[in-house]
Protein backbone atom coordinates (compact mmCIF):
# COMPACT_ATOMS: atom_id res chain seq x y z
CA UNK A 1 0.00 0.00 0.00
CA UNK A 2 0.89 3.96 -0.50
CA UNK A 3 4.11 4.49 -2.66
CA UNK A 4 5.87 2.09 -4.71
CA UNK A 5 9.35 2.37 -4.59
CA UNK A 6 10.58 -0.11 -7.10
CA UNK A 7 14.48 0.34 -7.01
CA UNK A 8 14.43 4.11 -6.93
CA UNK A 9 16.60 4.76 -4.32
CA UNK A 10 16.25 5.48 -0.71
CA UNK A 11 14.84 8.83 -1.31
CA UNK A 12 12.00 7.63 -3.59
CA UNK A 13 8.79 9.16 -1.91
CA UNK A 14 10.28 11.92 0.98
CA UNK A 15 10.20 15.32 0.54
CA UNK A 16 13.85 16.88 -0.46
CA UNK A 17 15.56 20.21 -1.11
CA UNK A 18 17.73 20.40 -3.97
CA UNK A 19 20.49 23.65 -4.24
CA UNK A 20 21.47 23.80 -7.67
CA UNK A 21 24.92 25.94 -8.72
CA UNK A 22 22.21 28.22 -10.46
CA UNK A 23 19.85 30.68 -8.27
CA UNK A 24 17.25 28.21 -8.42
CA UNK A 25 16.04 25.51 -4.93
CA UNK A 26 14.02 23.27 -5.70
CA UNK A 27 11.63 21.18 -2.46
CA UNK A 28 9.75 18.72 -4.13
CA UNK A 29 9.14 14.83 -3.47
CA UNK A 30 11.97 12.66 -5.07
CA UNK A 31 11.01 10.41 -7.90
CA UNK A 32 14.12 9.63 -9.20
CA UNK A 33 18.14 10.66 -8.35
CA UNK A 34 21.03 9.07 -10.47
CA UNK A 35 24.43 10.58 -11.96
CA UNK A 36 22.57 12.45 -14.67
CA UNK A 37 19.40 14.23 -13.12
CA UNK A 38 17.07 14.40 -10.02
CA UNK A 39 13.43 14.13 -11.21
CA UNK A 40 10.69 15.86 -8.19
CA UNK A 41 7.44 15.49 -8.45
CA UNK A 42 5.06 18.27 -7.04
CA UNK A 43 7.93 20.55 -6.46
CA UNK A 44 8.07 24.16 -5.76
CA UNK A 45 11.40 26.07 -6.32
CA UNK A 46 13.08 29.44 -4.94
CA UNK A 47 14.73 31.77 -7.40
CA UNK A 48 16.21 34.13 -5.96
CA UNK A 49 15.25 37.78 -6.91
CA UNK A 50 16.02 41.24 -5.44
CA UNK A 51 14.01 42.05 -2.77
CA UNK A 52 12.37 38.64 -2.87
CA UNK A 53 12.71 36.32 -0.16
CA UNK A 54 16.17 34.64 0.87
CA UNK A 55 16.55 31.12 0.18
CA UNK A 56 16.68 30.93 4.24
CA UNK A 57 13.63 32.44 4.38
CA UNK A 58 11.94 30.41 1.66
CA UNK A 59 13.54 27.48 3.72
CA UNK A 60 11.82 28.27 6.82
CA UNK A 61 8.76 28.65 5.98
CA UNK A 62 9.04 25.60 3.70
CA UNK A 63 10.24 23.25 7.29
CA UNK A 64 7.09 24.66 8.86
CA UNK A 65 4.44 24.59 6.20
CA UNK A 66 5.73 22.60 3.17
CA UNK A 67 5.75 23.70 -0.25
CA UNK A 68 2.67 24.46 -2.74
CA UNK A 69 3.37 21.90 -5.31
CA UNK A 70 3.29 24.34 -8.47
CA UNK A 71 5.29 21.79 -10.97
CA UNK A 72 3.93 18.19 -11.16
CA UNK A 73 7.54 17.22 -12.15
CA UNK A 74 10.62 18.57 -12.07
CA UNK A 75 14.18 17.29 -13.46
CA UNK A 76 17.45 18.87 -12.59
CA UNK A 77 20.96 17.84 -14.12
CA UNK A 78 22.34 16.69 -11.81
CA UNK A 79 25.66 18.68 -12.38
CA UNK A 80 23.93 21.66 -11.40
CA UNK A 81 23.04 19.96 -7.83
CA UNK A 82 25.60 21.06 -5.01
CA UNK A 83 23.48 19.36 -2.28
CA UNK A 84 20.37 17.25 -2.09
CA UNK A 85 18.83 16.70 1.41
CA UNK A 86 15.52 15.66 3.35
CA UNK A 87 13.84 18.61 4.01
CA UNK A 88 12.65 17.32 7.60
CA UNK A 89 16.64 17.07 8.36
CA UNK A 90 16.63 21.04 8.03
CA UNK A 91 13.91 21.00 10.10
CA UNK A 92 15.56 19.19 13.01
CA UNK A 93 18.77 19.63 12.58
CA UNK B 1 23.03 27.82 -17.58
CA UNK B 2 20.95 24.72 -18.38
CA UNK B 3 17.42 25.53 -16.68
CA UNK B 4 15.53 22.35 -15.78
CA UNK B 5 13.22 20.61 -17.35
CA UNK B 6 9.19 21.19 -16.55
CA UNK B 7 6.83 18.80 -17.33
CA UNK B 8 3.36 18.77 -17.64
CA UNK B 9 2.64 15.78 -16.62
CA UNK B 10 3.87 13.13 -14.41
CA UNK B 11 4.18 10.70 -17.04
CA UNK B 12 5.47 12.37 -19.72
CA UNK B 13 9.11 12.56 -20.56
CA UNK B 14 9.95 9.39 -17.85
CA UNK B 15 10.58 6.66 -20.12
CA UNK B 16 9.86 3.57 -18.29
CA UNK B 17 7.52 5.23 -15.72
CA UNK B 18 5.18 2.63 -15.03
CA UNK B 19 1.47 5.02 -14.39
CA UNK B 20 0.66 4.84 -10.81
CA UNK B 21 3.87 3.41 -9.48
CA UNK B 22 5.51 6.55 -8.90
CA UNK B 23 2.88 9.05 -7.77
CA UNK B 24 1.68 9.97 -4.48
CA UNK B 25 -1.64 7.83 -4.34
CA UNK B 26 -4.01 10.81 -3.41
CA UNK B 27 -2.95 12.72 -6.67
CA UNK B 28 -3.11 9.35 -8.50
CA UNK B 29 -5.86 7.41 -7.64
CA UNK B 30 -6.84 4.19 -8.68
CA UNK B 31 -10.29 6.13 -10.17
CA UNK B 32 -7.62 8.88 -11.82
CA UNK B 33 -9.08 9.68 -15.77
CA UNK B 34 -8.14 11.97 -17.86
CA UNK B 35 -6.38 12.74 -21.10
CA UNK B 36 -2.00 12.42 -21.23
CA UNK B 37 -0.91 16.29 -20.99
CA UNK B 38 -4.43 17.06 -19.35
CA UNK B 39 -4.75 18.99 -16.48
CA UNK B 40 -8.51 17.93 -16.13
CA UNK B 41 -8.61 14.63 -13.85
CA UNK B 42 -11.52 13.44 -12.01
CA UNK B 43 -10.28 11.60 -8.85
CA UNK B 44 -12.32 8.80 -7.79
CA UNK B 45 -11.59 7.49 -4.06
CA UNK B 46 -9.86 4.41 -3.50
CA UNK B 47 -12.97 1.08 -2.94
CA UNK B 48 -13.59 1.46 0.67
CA UNK B 49 -13.51 -1.90 1.80
CA UNK B 50 -9.43 -0.84 1.08
CA UNK B 51 -9.43 2.26 3.46
CA UNK B 52 -11.87 1.09 5.86
CA UNK B 53 -9.00 -0.63 8.15
CA UNK B 54 -7.21 2.88 7.55
CA UNK B 55 -10.10 4.66 9.15
CA UNK B 56 -10.80 2.01 12.20
CA UNK B 57 -7.22 2.09 13.18
CA UNK B 58 -8.11 6.07 14.08
CA UNK B 59 -12.14 5.97 14.90
CA UNK B 60 -11.27 3.06 17.41
CA UNK B 61 -9.12 4.63 19.51
CA UNK B 62 -11.47 7.41 20.37
CA UNK B 63 -10.74 9.80 16.88
CA UNK B 64 -14.22 11.03 15.56
CA UNK B 65 -14.27 10.87 11.69
CA UNK B 66 -15.42 13.77 10.09
CA UNK B 67 -16.96 12.65 6.56
CA UNK B 68 -18.59 15.75 5.53
CA UNK B 69 -18.45 19.43 5.57
CA UNK B 70 -21.08 19.65 7.75
CA UNK B 71 -19.41 17.26 10.03
CA UNK B 72 -15.79 19.35 9.88
CA UNK B 73 -17.81 22.86 10.68
CA UNK B 74 -19.57 21.45 13.69
CA UNK B 75 -16.27 20.76 14.93
CA UNK B 76 -15.36 23.69 14.42
CA UNK B 77 -18.14 25.52 15.64
CA UNK B 78 -16.79 24.65 20.11
CA UNK B 79 -14.09 27.12 19.81
CA UNK B 80 -13.25 26.76 23.77
CA UNK B 81 -10.79 25.12 24.04
CA UNK B 82 -8.05 22.56 22.00
CA UNK B 83 -8.80 20.77 18.75
CA UNK B 84 -6.73 18.42 17.35
CA UNK B 85 -7.35 17.32 13.15
CA UNK B 86 -5.30 14.12 12.02
CA UNK B 87 -5.37 14.58 7.72
CA UNK B 88 -5.15 10.84 7.33
CA UNK B 89 -3.93 9.14 3.99
CA UNK B 90 -3.68 5.60 2.21
CA UNK B 91 0.20 6.31 1.84
CA UNK B 92 2.81 4.57 3.57
CA UNK B 93 3.70 7.00 5.98
CA UNK B 94 0.35 7.59 7.33
CA UNK B 95 0.61 3.29 8.27
CA UNK B 96 3.94 4.01 9.27
CA UNK B 97 4.27 6.90 10.59
CA UNK B 98 0.89 9.18 11.26
CA UNK B 99 -1.50 6.99 12.77
CA UNK B 100 0.74 5.11 14.78
CA UNK B 101 2.27 8.22 16.44
CA UNK B 102 -0.56 10.35 16.67
CA UNK B 103 -2.74 7.13 18.43
CA UNK B 104 0.61 7.27 21.03
CA UNK B 105 0.54 10.80 21.53
CA UNK B 106 -3.02 10.76 22.63
CA UNK B 107 -1.98 8.57 25.17
CA UNK B 108 -0.04 11.38 26.69
CA UNK B 109 -1.45 12.70 30.26
CA UNK B 110 -1.73 16.42 28.74
CA UNK B 111 -4.29 15.87 25.29
CA UNK B 112 -6.74 18.28 23.32
CA UNK B 113 -10.22 18.73 23.86
CA UNK B 114 -11.30 17.08 20.97
CA UNK B 115 -9.77 14.94 18.56
CA UNK B 116 -10.96 14.33 15.03
CA UNK B 117 -9.89 13.18 11.66
CA UNK B 118 -10.57 13.34 7.66
CA UNK B 119 -9.16 10.91 4.74
CA UNK B 120 -7.37 12.89 2.04
CA UNK B 121 -8.49 11.45 -1.44
CA UNK B 122 -11.89 9.67 0.31
CA UNK B 123 -13.28 11.94 1.70
CA UNK B 124 -12.84 15.15 -0.34
CA UNK B 125 -15.34 17.27 1.14
CA UNK B 126 -14.52 17.15 4.60
CA UNK B 127 -10.99 17.38 4.02
CA UNK B 128 -11.10 20.41 1.74
CA UNK B 129 -13.34 22.29 4.68
CA UNK B 130 -10.16 21.32 7.46
CA UNK B 131 -7.89 22.78 4.96
CA UNK B 132 -10.00 25.93 4.34
CA UNK B 133 -9.08 25.89 8.77
CA UNK B 134 -5.58 25.77 8.10
CA UNK B 135 -5.72 28.61 6.29
CA UNK B 136 -2.52 29.60 3.72
CA UNK B 137 -1.05 26.54 4.72
CA UNK B 138 -0.06 24.52 1.51
CA UNK B 139 -2.13 20.51 1.34
CA UNK B 140 -0.38 17.78 2.61
CA UNK B 141 -1.65 14.10 3.58
CA UNK B 142 -0.73 12.89 5.99
CA UNK B 143 -0.81 15.76 8.01
CA UNK B 144 -2.08 17.13 11.84
CA UNK B 145 -3.18 20.68 12.85
CA UNK B 146 -3.58 21.72 16.31
CA UNK B 147 -6.41 24.58 16.97
CA UNK B 148 -7.03 26.42 20.16
CA UNK B 149 -9.51 29.13 20.01
CA UNK B 150 -10.57 28.18 16.60
CA UNK B 151 -6.73 29.08 15.89
CA UNK B 152 -4.42 27.10 13.99
CA UNK B 153 -1.11 27.19 16.47
CA UNK B 154 0.80 23.97 15.27
CA UNK B 155 0.67 21.92 12.16
CA UNK B 156 2.72 18.94 11.38
CA UNK B 157 3.48 18.71 7.36
CA UNK B 158 3.53 15.62 5.57
CA UNK B 159 7.61 15.76 5.17
CA UNK B 160 8.08 15.69 9.23
CA UNK B 161 6.14 12.48 8.96
CA UNK B 162 7.68 10.88 5.51
CA UNK B 163 10.50 8.45 7.05
CA UNK B 164 10.31 9.00 10.61
CA UNK B 165 9.04 6.34 13.31
CA UNK B 166 6.19 6.73 15.29
CA UNK B 167 8.02 7.57 18.82
CA UNK B 168 9.34 10.72 16.98
CA UNK B 169 6.72 12.29 15.17
CA UNK B 170 4.43 11.54 18.70
CA UNK B 171 7.26 13.32 20.70
CA UNK B 172 6.83 16.00 18.61
CA UNK B 173 2.12 15.97 18.86
CA UNK B 174 3.35 15.67 22.87
CA UNK B 175 5.39 18.68 23.23
CA UNK B 176 2.54 20.70 20.63
CA UNK B 177 -0.15 19.24 23.24
CA UNK B 178 1.97 20.79 26.32
CA UNK B 179 2.54 23.73 24.64
CA UNK B 180 -1.27 24.47 23.65
CA UNK B 181 -3.57 22.27 25.82
CA UNK B 182 -4.50 21.75 29.44
CA UNK B 183 -3.68 18.51 31.75
CA UNK B 184 -7.05 17.16 32.53
CA UNK B 185 -8.26 17.30 36.10
CA UNK B 186 -8.53 14.57 37.98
Amino acid sequence: MGTFHDDHGDLHGITVVVETSTDLLYVGRCHEENDNRVVLHDADLHEKTPGGPTREEYLDKAMRFGVWAKMPTVVIPRPEVIRLCRLVDLATG
Amino acid sequence: MTRAILTPTATDRLPGTTLGASIHPEHRSPGTVGRRGSKEKTEMPYPEEMVAPMRRELSDNGVSELKSAEEVDVFFEEQTGTGFVIVNSVCGCAAGGARPGALLALQSEVCPDRVATVFAGQDTEATARVREKFGDVPPSSPSMGLFSGGELVWYLPRHMIEGRDPQSIAFEIVAAFEAHCQKAEG
